[in-house]
């Protein structure tokens, strides 16, 4: 596990060497900014919830320019050879890579904090429905993330593992429509594995231990899978 | 120190390595030398724990690869071959990736400056430390991924073409660098140019399309493997060419007799088999035939002919 966190710490350092960290950030301050003021400033309510559901689908659209040279790159370069040839175990080269790029989304969610804090400086929100929009924030992109991930082992090449982690990311988010069209028990096993569903719940204010116990699950699977595809690339 | 046993690597119904065995002692240093695309960096894969053999067994310092991966890793130097070059970090400076890369060997951080800075000293980069490894030249990057490798001090170095993209200079640098850190270190180091493998390696295994070929030091297999020296001899006049391989026959020891006309002489050129010098009887038999010798000369194979015809399936 301290190898994971060596591991992290290169990760983080290489983002903010490439232009990569800066133009995330940028881009991400830039939407955010923009639906920040449609949506608040226009409806003159103090009200985060559909301006955070909004930023969620937007990082979940650049989650993927995140996530696609972890692993896409190392393959490339020949220097994930360099890591299974060292005394380091596979589980800690995916989580320390799954870490590394949990940081730089803390540093964006850093930044993002400035929004909540108009709001609590200009007007009296509710402070506890802010609060958990703001898990939901964190965990969404923590599950985005976990999928960028997995889909960055399948190719060595970075533009496929962006298209295929963000098309799968969507397909967690537009999954729940569904139910919608066959309600019953199909409907509802496809809602369940929705990404939209625990957002709303937090946006509102609920904890469910539900849902929480949904986004660990869905990124354990994620990395799970993750490092069975690279044990397994191996035989 | 290093055994391998009866190895072979198969990728779906593609043969990559088949039934490949030999074992390297404490302080050899051993050539794995073929062809490209003969199985040399799947072999070096192997043995480092990146893939997966299919059957057979490796055990590196006592402990069995697959059984016991990590104990093995601690133990191994391995400078790898990239696609484009040697595989590095290309975004980081040269200090910062080897720091790195002794984090993640384990090196203990008290040690960890002072071990960076003797493998750096060993690959002569010191003065590029601060560089970005991505602007280097080839040689130099070359150079990073050994220091690289010797980090940590390890008893066994494994280097996939060490010498590849450097210039001349640089090539005999590096082989003398490789030469001076035997006795220490057990090293195995591939190769498809064979100057680099007899003069730097005690020990040669030869490998052509997976299968091991011959396995030997760099005398013996030229000798062995080939039936030693090739005498020329060049008589006055033109006796009858069947005549002529028919009383050299007559000489034991003797592979091949080959016979062809030169302007107003004979050529004649004889392989011998066992290790028994044939020059006394080439003598003896021309005399008796009243040949005139103009000129005899003997050459033993060179390790270039004997690597062509151990991996070339016509006759050379």
């Amino acid at each position: 596990m301290e190898k994971a966190f060596i591991i992290a710490k290169r990760e983080i350092k290489s983002y903010f060497v490439s232009p990569t960290a800066y133009i995330i950030i940028g881009l991400f301050l830039l939407i955010s900014g923009f639906i920040y003021y449609v949506t608040l400033l226009s409806s003159g309510v103090a009200e985060v919830r559909g301006f955070l559901l909004n930023m969620c689908f937007t990082f979940m659209m650049l989650s993927p320019i995140l996530t696609m040279r972890l692993l896409s790159e190392e393959k490339k370069l020949g220097t994930l050879e360099f890591l299974y040839t060292s005394p380091i175990k596979v589980s800690d080269i995916v989580i320390g890579k799954y870490l590394g790029a949990l940081l730089l989304y803390l540093v964006i969610t850093l930044f993002f904090l400035q929004f909540p804090l108009y709001l609590v400086l200009f007007s009296k929100p509710d402070l506890g429905s802010i609060l958990t929009s703001l898990l939901g924030f964190l965990l969404n992109g923590c599950a985005c993330i976990a999928i960028g991930l997995f889909a960055s082992s399948l190719s060595e090449n970075q533009l496929i593992a962006a298209v295929v982690g963000m098309i799968s990311v969507l397909f967690f988010w537009i999954i729940g429509w569904v139910s919608g069209l066959s309600p019953g028990g199909v409907g509802n096993f496809f809602a369940s594995l929705s990404l939209i569903k625990p957002l709303e719940n937090l946006s509102k204010g609920v904890i469910n231990a539900e849902d929480i116990f949904y986004y660990s699950a869905l990124i354990f699977f994620f990395l799970f899978i993750t490092i069975k595809r690279l044990e397994w690339k191996r035989w | 120190m290093i055994e391998v046993k009866n190895l072979s690597k198969f990728y779906g119904p593609t043969k990559a390595v088949e039934n490949v065995s030999f074992t390297v002692g404490k302080g050899e240093i051993l050539g794995l030398l073929g062809p490209n695309g003969a199985g040399k960096t799947t072999i070096m894969r192997i043995l480092t724990g990146y893939f997966q053999p299919t059957s057979g067994s490796v055990k590196i310092a006592g402990f069995d690869v697959v059984e016991e991966p990590l104990e093995v890793k601690k133990r191994i130097g391995y400078m790898q071959e990239g696609q484009q070059g040697p595989a590095l970090y290309y975004e980081m400076t040269v200090s910062s990736f080897l720091s790195f890369a002794a984090e993640i060997k384990g090196t203990p951080k008290k040690d960890r400056s002072q071990n960076i800075l003797k493998a750096m000293e060993l690959a002569g980069i010191k003065d590029v430390r601060h560089r970005i490894i991505g602007r280097l030249s080839s040689g130099y990057k070359q150079r990073v991924g050994l220091a690289q490798a010797l980090l940590n001090d390890p008893e066994i170095l494994i280097l996939d073409e060490p010498t590849r993209g450097l210039d001349p200079k640089q090539i005999i640098e590096i082989r003398q660098l490789i030469k001076n850190m035997a006795g220490e270190r057990t090293i195995i180091l591939s190769s498809h140019i064979l100057p680099e493998v007899s003069m730097t390696c005690g020990k040669i295994v030869i490998i052509d399309k997976g299968e091991k070929v011959a396995e030997d030091t760099q005398a013996e297999l030229a000798k062995k493997l080939e039936g030693g020296d090739r005498v020329v001899v060049k008589i006055k006049g033109k006796p009858d060419a069947g005549e002529v391989t028919k009383e050299f026959k007559k000489i034991k020891n003797l592979k091949e007799v080959r016979v062809e006309a030169e302007g107003n002489s004979t050529r004649i050129e004889v392989v011998r088999s066992g290790s028994k010098d044939i020059r006394e009887d080439l003598f003896a038999t021309a005399v008796e035939n009243n040949w005139i010798i103009l000129e005899m000369k003997s050459s033993s194979l060179s390790l270039e002919e004997v690597f062509l015809r151990l991996t070339t399936r016509e006759d050379v």
